[in-house]
C-alpha cells in the first residue's frame, strides 16, 4: 500500500514539473522513461541530468527514488542522492523538498533504522501537514517503534482527513490492540468491517489475535480465514493456529471456500494454505477445483504434479508433470518428471530427462548434483566424481554443497578410500557455523561417526516442530541409516512419517536403505504407509468425482440438424433444453429470455450471478454477457457440476453448448451417420 | 431489512428535495434519471462528471453516498456523506438531516452507539419535524438505559408533531418502559382517538394497548383489545399478545378465539391463533387440523417448516413431513432451510444418502450462519453414526466455525478424539469448551460432563436442567444423559415424561445413539409400544381428516 501511495505521489509530483516550464531537458525525458515504467532509462536521464546541472535538484530526487525502489536496494546511493537533492532544491519547493525527506523516510525504513525513518518523514509531514501519505508513513513508523500513542494520533489526523480509508481503521485497530486498549481495538474493527468489510485484512487480523488471546479458537480460525482469503495468502497469525488448533483452521478455509466455491483464485488460496499446512490431499482437492474452474487448466497441472509428488503418488505426478509437459517444456517439468523416475528406482530414466533439462540450462549446477545423485544409486560412481566436479564449480549455494559433499565421501566409504572420504568431510566442516543446526550436516555426523552428535540433533529435533514438518526426522533417519543402525532408522522413519511427511516409498529404492531390505518392521512401515496413502487418495478420488460423474464416462448425445446445426438436449438445474452444439464457443451461453425464466422457476438463484465478460461473436462484434454458474448440468447421463456460463442480452440468442462443457471430457466424437455426439472423458 | 428501508426513504426523500431545490445541470439530470431508473453505475458517472465540474456540488455528494450506500460500498457512502453534509446549503435541511442519519446508520452497524446517537442527534437538529431520528434517538437511549434521555426525546417528538400516532406511541414507549403506565396508557388512547376507524393505524394501536394492558395486569381488556386489532390487521407482536394471554387466562382466550372463528370461519387469522392455542394446549391433532386448514390460504415456508416439525415431532408421521416438505422445494427450491429440514428428516429415518445430498443442496444455497451450522452438524452426527470419525469432526468444527455459539460441539468432538484413542487432543479439545462456556458466563450443560465422563455430575446437572424448564423437550434431553451415565431407571422416568408431554419423534429415538443403553430393556420396548400405539390412532385419525394429496 504504501508503495502505491509513493507511486502516486511521484505521478502527481511529475504532473506538476511537467507543467512547470522551467523544467531541464533531462528531467522531462526522465518524467517520460518514468511514465513508462523504464526506470533504467528514468535513471540515466536523471545522472545525464545532474552531470549536464548539478544544482538540479529534481533530478537528483528522481535519482534517489529510483535507487531506494531498486529490489536490490542501493540504499547507499539513494541517501547520498536524496543529500544531494536537498541541498540543491530552494527552501521553498516544500512539495519537492518534502518528497525527498519522504525518500529518505523510506530508505531507513527499508534498513529497519526506524528512528531515523521516522525524523525524515516527519521533517516531510511539516512541509506538507496535510499529505495523508506522509501521515501513514509517520503513523506506521511509529508503530514500527512500538510508540503506538503516538500512532493512534497520527492515524486519527488522517481519518480527520480521509474518513473512508478503510484501512487506516483496520491499522488504528492494531495499533489500540499493541497499546492494550482492546476495546478501542474492538471498536475499529467494527468500523473497518462495517465500511469495508472484504476491503482490507488488518481489522481481521486484530479480531484473531484478540480471539487467541482468549483462547477462543474458534472465532480466532473464522477471523484469519477471512484475512487469508482477503489477501489471498498465508499470514503470521495462522502460525500460531496451525500448532495449537490445525482441524479447526482446516474447517474454517473449507467455510470460506464454500462462499465461492466456483472461483479459482478462492481454490488457489484455499490450495496454497492447505498445503502450508502440510494437508496436502486438502491441497490437491483445492487444485483440482481450480484447474476445474480455470480457463488454463494447463497452468495448473505442474501445481498438483508437485503436490502428487510430495506425497509419493508417483502415477499421478507423473501423469500431471506429462500433461503440462505438452504445453511447457519448462526446466522444472523435467526435473519433476526425474524425481519421480528416482522414486521409482528408475535411476537411468531419471538421469536421461535432467540431462533433457540440461540442454534447455547447460549452466545450472544444481541439475549435475542432481544427476550425480542418481548416478551414485545406479552404481556409477566414476561418472558420479567427474558430475559433481562440474557440480562444484557451478553451484554457490552452501547446502547444495553440503550435500555434495556428503554423496563424495560416501562414494569414496563404498569404495574404501578412507582418506579421500575424510577430505570430503573436511571440506563440508568448513562450512559449518556455530552451533549450526542445518540438517544437511547430520549425514557429514554419521559419516564421521559422531553418534553423540547425532543424539544432539535429535533432542533438538524435538523442540522444532517446523523442522520436523520440513522432514528432520526423515534426514536423521538418513544419517543413522548410514550408521545401519536399524532400529533407530526405522524408528525415525516412522516419525517422520507421523510428522505428516511422506517420503516413505522412495527409500526402498535408496543404496544407503538396503540393509533394511528384508527387515519385517521396516516392510509393516512402508506397507502402512502405502495403505495410508492409497486410502487418502481413494477419499481424494470420492471427493473428486463426487464432484463430476464423468470418470471413465462416455456421454453419447443425439443430436437434430436444422439449419445447418447440430441441436442437442441437456439439463441445466433439471430443467432440460435444447442446445446448439458449438464447439467455437467458449462458455455455454444462454440468452436472457431462459435466464429470467430460469430465475423466476426458481432454476436459477441470485448466488449463481457471477459478473460479467464480454464476448466476441463469429461475426467479430463484441456483446457483454453476465457470468452465471450452472450448478448441475445433465449432459446424456453424466452429470458436470459448477459449470461457467453466459447470460446474452438478446433475447433471440441461440443457447450454445461451448467449450466450458467440453473441456471436462477428453475426447469430443461427432457421430454423423448415427446423428450421435460422443463426449469421452479425460 | 431495517437499513433497506432507510435507503428507500432517503432516496424518495432526497429524490424530492433535490427536485424542489436544485437547479440542476444536464449531468445531474442524467445522473438523477438513471438513478431512479434504478442505474446506479450509469448514475455515479454522471455524477462524477458532475464533480468534476462542480466539486462543491453538495447534492452530487448527496448522491453519491445514496447510491453507493444502495451498492452497498459503505466506505465511499461515508466520505460522500461527510462531504455532502459539508457542501450542501444550510438551508437544505431535509438533505442534510438525511446525511446525517446516513452516518449514524453506519455507526450503527460498527456498534459504535456514541457516534450514531451524535449524527442522529444532528439529523434531528436539522430536521426536528421529522419522526424517525426520535424514534431511533429513543430506542438508542434505551438500549443503553438512558430512561429520562429515551423519555425527553419522545416528549420532544411529541411536542414536535401533537397530530402524530407516531409520536404518540413513541412517547407511550417510553413511558411504559419507565414504568410509568397510566401515563403511557392515556397517550395511548390518544393515539387511539387519532386513528382513523378501521384502518392499520387503528389496528396497531389496539395491539399495543394490548401489551400495555398485560403488562397492567389487565388480561381480560387486553385480549378484547387483541381481537379488535386482529379484525383489521395481524401484527408480528400478535402472537406474542396471545401467547402471554394465553398463560394467564388459557381458557378465555381459547373461548373467544373458537367463537370468532366460528363467526367467520374463513378468516385466515383465527385458524392461526387456534393453530397456536391447540399447540400451547398440547392439542397437537387439532393444531395440525388447523395447520392444515391454513395452507390452502398461506403456504410460506415458515408456516409449512411448522406444520412438518409439528407432524414429525408430535405426530410422529414423518412420511407426511416430508411430503410438505418435498411440495415445499416446488414452491421454493432454492430455500435452504427446507433443505435442512429434510436433511433432519433424512438423517432420522437412517436414509444417508438423501441426507448428504440434501446438506450439499442446503449449503450451495449461502444459508444463515446457524443454518450452516446445522446443515453441517447433521452430517457430522450421520458420519458418527457410522464411525467416521474424522468426517464427523471436520463437520462439527466447520459447523463450529460457521455458528461459534455452539460451543457444546467441543465435547462431541473430545468425545470422537476419544473415541480415535488421541488423548492429547481429546483433552484439548474439552479444555476449548470450558473455556467458551466461561466465556460466555454459562455454565457446562449436563451432555459436557457426560462427554468428559463425570457422571456425579452429569446427573446433578440434568437434575438442575429439568428444575429450570419442565418442557418435554429437556425431559428427553435428560433421559438421554441419563441413559449415557447408567442410570437407566431415572432415563426411562423422564423418556416417558417427554412421551407424556407430547414427545412422539420415534425415528429420532431410533436414531439417537444417546439412548442406545436402552435399547435392550424390555420397559423401554414397551415404553415405545405403548406410545406408538397411542399415536398410531391419533395419526390415523388425523390422516383421515386431512387430503393427503395435499392439495394447498
Amino acid at each position: 500500500m504504501k508503495k502505491l501511495f509513493f507511486t502516486l505521489l511521484i505521478a502527481l509530483c511529475a504532473q506538476a514539473v511537467i507543467a512547470d516550464s522551467g523544467d531541464s531537458y533531462y528531467f522531462q525525458r526522465a518524467e517520460e522513461a518514468y511514465s513508462k515504467k523504464d526506470y533504467d532509462l528514468c535513471l540515466h536521464y536523471c545522472q545525464e541530468g545532474v552531470k549536464a546541472n548539478p544544482k538540479d535538484g529534481k533530478c537528483w530526487a528522481v535519482i534517489a527514488e529510483i535507487h531506494s525502489k531498486r529490489q536490490s536496494g542501493r540504499y547507499g546511493e539513494a541517501l547520498q542522492a536524496a543529500e544531494k537533492a536537498l541541498e540543491v532544491l530552494p527552501k521553498k519547493d516544500l512539495r519537492w523538498r518534502s518528497f525527498v525527506h519522504a525518500i529518505q523516510g523510506d530508505v531507513f525504513y527499508k534498513i529497519s533504522d526506524f528512528a531515523a525513518s521516522k525524523e525524515a518523514y516527519l521533517a516531510a509531514l511539516s512541509m506538507e501537514p496535510e499529505n495523508t501519505t506522509y501521515l501513514y508513513d509517520v503513523a506506521d513508523v511509529c508503530a514500527a517503534l512500538g510508540e503506538y500513542d503516538e500512532a493512534i494520533r497520527y492515524y486519527n489526523r488522517y481519518l480527520e482527513i480521509q474518513p473512508s480509508t478503510v484501512y487506516i481503521y483496520g491499522e488504528m485497530a492494531y495499533a489500540y490492540y499493541k497499546a492494550g486498549n482492546k476495546a478501542e481495538a474492538q471498536r475499529y474493527c467494527d468500523l473497518a468491517n462495517t465500511l469495508g468489510s472484504g476491503e482490507n485484512n488488518t481489522a481481521h487480523r486484530v479480531l484473531s489475535r484478540m480471539a487467541v488471546d482468549k483462547s477462543d479458537y474458534v472465532n480466532a480460525c473464522r477471523e484469519v480465514a477471512r484475512a487469508m482469503f482477503i489477501s489471498k495468502t498465508w499470514l503470521q497469525e495462522a502460525d500460531t493456529l496451525v500448532e495449537l488448533c490445525p482441524d479447526l483452521l482446516a474447517a474454517a478455509i473449507r467455510t470460506e471456500v464454500a462462499k465461492a466455491p466456483t472461483d479459482v483464485e478462492t481454490n488457489a488460496t484455499a490450495a496454497y494454505c492447505t498445503f502450508t499446512m502440510h494437508r496436502y490431499f486438502d491441497a490437491l482437492y483445492y487444485l483440482h477445483r481450480k484447474a476445474e474452474q480455470s480457463d488454463a487448466p494447463q497452468e495448473v497441472y505442474p501445481e498438483i504434479a508437485a503436490v502428487y509428488e510430495d506425497i509419493e503418488a508417483l502415477d499421478e505426478a507423473e501423469k500431471y508433470y506429462t500433461l503440462a509437459f505438452k504445453t511447457d517444456s519448462a526446466e522444472h517439468m523435467l526435473r519433476g518428471l526425474a524425481q519421480v523416475a528416482r522414486e521409482r528406482g528408475e535411476f537411468q530414466e531419471a538421469i536421461k530427462y535432467l540431462r533433457r533439462a540440461l540442454q534447455e540450462t547447460p549452466t545450472e549446477g544444481k541439475l549435475y548434483y542432481l544427476i550425480a545423485r542418481n548416478l551414485y544409486e545406479a552404481g556409477l560412481f566414476d561418472e558420479t566424481l567427474q558430475t559433481l566436479d562440474t557440480a562444484r564449480v557451478l553451484i554457490e549455494d552452501e547446502e547444495w554443497l553440503i550435500s555434495l559433499y556428503t554423496i563424495r565421501a560416501e562414494v569414496f566409504e563404498a569404495r574404501g578410500e578412507q582418506e579421500k572420504m575424510q577430505q570430503e568431510l573436511a571440506a563440508a566442516q568448513k562450512m559449518r557455523k556455530a552451533d549450526d543446526k542445518r540438517a544437511e550436516f547430520y549425514p557429514i555426523d554419521a559419516l564421521l561417526g559422531d553418534t553423540a552428535a547425532l543424539e544432539r540433533h535429535a533432542q533438538e529435533l524435538e523442540q522444532d516442530r517446523q523442522a520436523q514438518q520440513e522432514g528432520g526426522w526423515g534426514t536423521l533417519a538418513h544419517a543413522y541409516a548410514i550408521l545401519k543402525d536399524k532400529a533407530r532408522t526405522i524408528a525415525l522413519l516412522r516419525r517422520h512419517q507421523e510428522a505428516h511427511n511422506y517420503n516413505i516409498r522412495v527409500v526402498q529404492v535408496l543404496r544407503r536403505y538396503a540393509f533394511l531390505k528384508d527387515d519385517p518392521d521396516f516392510k509393516a512401515l512402508v506397507a502402512k504407509y502405502e495403505n495410508l496413502l492409497s486410502e487418502h487418495l481413494a477419499e481424494l478420488n470420492e471427493r473428486l468425482g463426487s464432484r463430476d460423474t464423468l470418470q471413465n464416462k462416455i456421454a453419447e448425445l443425439p443430436f437434430t440438424r436444422q439449419g445447418g446445426v447440430n441441436h442437442v438436449k441437456c439439463s441445466i438445474n433439471g430443467l432440460p433444453l435444447y442446445f446448439v452444439f458449438d464447439t467455437g464457443a467458449a462458455d455455454v451461453s444462454i440468452s436472457s429470455v431462459e435466464a429470467n425464466f430460469m430465475l423466476k422457476n426458481g432454476y436459477l438463484t441470485n448466488a449463481d450471478f457471477m459478473g460479467k465478460q464480454n464476448y466476441v461473436t463469429a461475426t467479430g462484434e463484441i456483446h457483454e454477457g453476465t457470468i452465471i454458474n450452472l450448478r448441475e448440468v445433465r449432459v446424456g447421463d453424466v452429470v458436470l457440476r459448477d459449470i461457467k456460463a453466459s447470460v446474452i442480452k438478446n433475447q433471440s440468442a441461440p443457447l450454445l453448448l461451448g467449450q466450458s462443457c467440453f473441456r471436462r471430457f477428453g475426447t469430443v466424437e461427432v457421430d454423423n451417420k448415427a446423428q450421435i455426439i460422443r463426449l469421452i472423458a479425460k | 431489512m431495517k437499513r433497506t428501508i432507510i435507503w428507500f426513504l432517503l432516496i424518495c426523500l432526497s429524490a424530492g428535495a433535490m427536485a424542489v431545490n436544485t437547479k440542476e445541470s444536464y449531468y445531474m439530470k442524467r445522473a438523477l434519471e438513471a438513478a431512479q431508473s434504478g442505474d446506479s453505475e450509469t448514475a455515479i458517472q454522471f455524477l462524477s462528471k458532475e464533480l468534476d465540474e462542480n466539486p462543491t456540488n453538495g447534492y452530487a455528494h448527496m448522491w453519491v453516498a445514496i447510491l453507493c450506500t444502495r451498492n452497498n460500498s459503505v466506505g465511499w457512502a461515508f466520505q460522500y456523506a461527510r462531504s455532502a453534509i459539508k457542501y450542501l446549503p444550510k438551508k437544505e435541511y431535509e438533505g442534510r438531516s438525511d446525511m446525517n442519519i446516513l452516518l449514524s446508520e453506519i455507526y450503527l452497524d460498527a456498534k459504535d452507539t456514541a457516534r450514531a446517537i451524535t449524527y442522529m442527534e444532528q439529523a434531528q437538529k436539522e430536521l426536528p419535524k421529522a419522526e424517525h431520528p426520535y424514534r431511533v434517538l429513543v430506542r438508542l437511549n434505551t438500549q443503553r438505559g438512558d430512561k429520562a434521555k429515551a423519555l425527553h426525546y419522545a416528549e420532544m417528538a411529541l411536542k414536535n408533531q401533537p397530530e402524530s400516532i407516531d409520536a404518540q406511541l413513541l412517547l407511550t414507549d417510553a413511558l411504559e418502559e419507565n414504568g410509568q403506565y397510566e401515563e403511557a396508557l392515556k397517550h395511548c388512547n390518544q393515539a387511539l382517538d387519532m386513528a382513523e376507524p378501521q384502518s392499520k393505524d387503528k389496528s396497531r394501536v389496539y395491539a399495543k394497548r394490548a401489551l400495555l394492558l398485560i403488562d397492567m395486569k389487565q388480561p381480560s381488556e387486553a385480549l378484547a383489545d387483541l381481537m379488535r386489532s386482529t379484525r383489521i390487521d395481524i401484527w408480528d407482536v400478535s402472537e406474542d399478545i396471545l401467547e402471554q394471554l394465553h398463560d394467564t387466562i388459557p381458557g378465555e382466550v381459547l373461548d373467544t378465539v373458537l367463537a370468532a372463528h366460528e363467526k367467520e370461519p374463513e378468516q385466515l387469522f383465527w385458524k392461526i391463533y387456534l393453530y397456536d392455542l391447540y399447540r400451547y394446549r398440547k392439542e397437537y391433532t387439532k393444531a395440525a387440523q388447523m395447520g392444515f386448514a391454513i395452507l390452502p390460504q398461506h403456504n410460506g415456508s415458515h408456516i409449512v417448516h411448522h406444520i412438518a416439525s409439528l407432524l414429525e415431532y408430535h405426530i410422529g408421521d414423518p412420511e407426511l413431513a416430508e411430503r410438505m416438505l418435498l411440495k415445499q422445494l416446488g414452491v421454493d427450491s432454492t430455500s435452504s432451510s427446507t433443505y435442512i429440514r429434510l436433511e433432519e428428516l433424512y438423517a432420522e429415518t437412517g436414509r444417508y444418502r438423501e441426507a448428504f445430498d440434501m446438506a450439499d443442496k442446503a449449503l450451495s444455497f449461502n444459508p444463515k450462519d446457524a443454518e450452516k451450522a446445522t446443515a453441517y452438524q447433521l452430517r457430522g452426527r450421520i458420519h458418527q453414526i457410522r464411525h467416521d470419525y474424522t468426517k464427523a469432526i471436520d463437520d462439527f468444527l466447520a459447523g463450529m466455525i460457521a455458528d461459534p455459539r455452539d460451543y457444546e460441539y467441543w465435547f462431541r468432538i473430545g468425545r470422537l478424539y476419544g473415541e480415535m484413542n488421541d488423548s492429547v487432543k481429546q483433552a484439548q479439545a474439552f479444555d476449548q469448551g470450558r473455556k467458551a462456556f466461561a466465556a460466555a458466563g454459562k455454565e457446562l450443560t449436563p451432555e459436557a460432563y457426560v462427554a468428559m465422563g463425570d457422571s456425579a455430575k452429569a446427573y446433578e446437572a440434568a437434575q438442575k436442567m429439568i428444575e429450570k424448564e419442565d418442557s418435554e423437550e429437556q425431559h428427553y434431553n435428560a433421559a438421554c444423559v441419563y441413559a449415557q451415565i447408567g442410570a437407566s431407571k431415572e432415563a426411562l422416568f423422564h423418556l416417558r415424561k417427554a412421551f407424556e408431554n407430547g414427545f412422539r419423534n420415534f425415528y429420532h429415538v431410533a436414531w439417537d445413539m444417546d439412548l442406545d443403553s436402552l435399547r435392550d430393556m424390555q420397559e423401554f420396548k414397551d415404553m415405545v409400544n405403548e406410545f406408538k400405539q397411542l399415536t398410531e390412532q391419533e395419526k390415523q385419525a388425523l390422516r383421515a381428516t386431512l387430503d393427503l394429496e395435499l392439495n394447498y
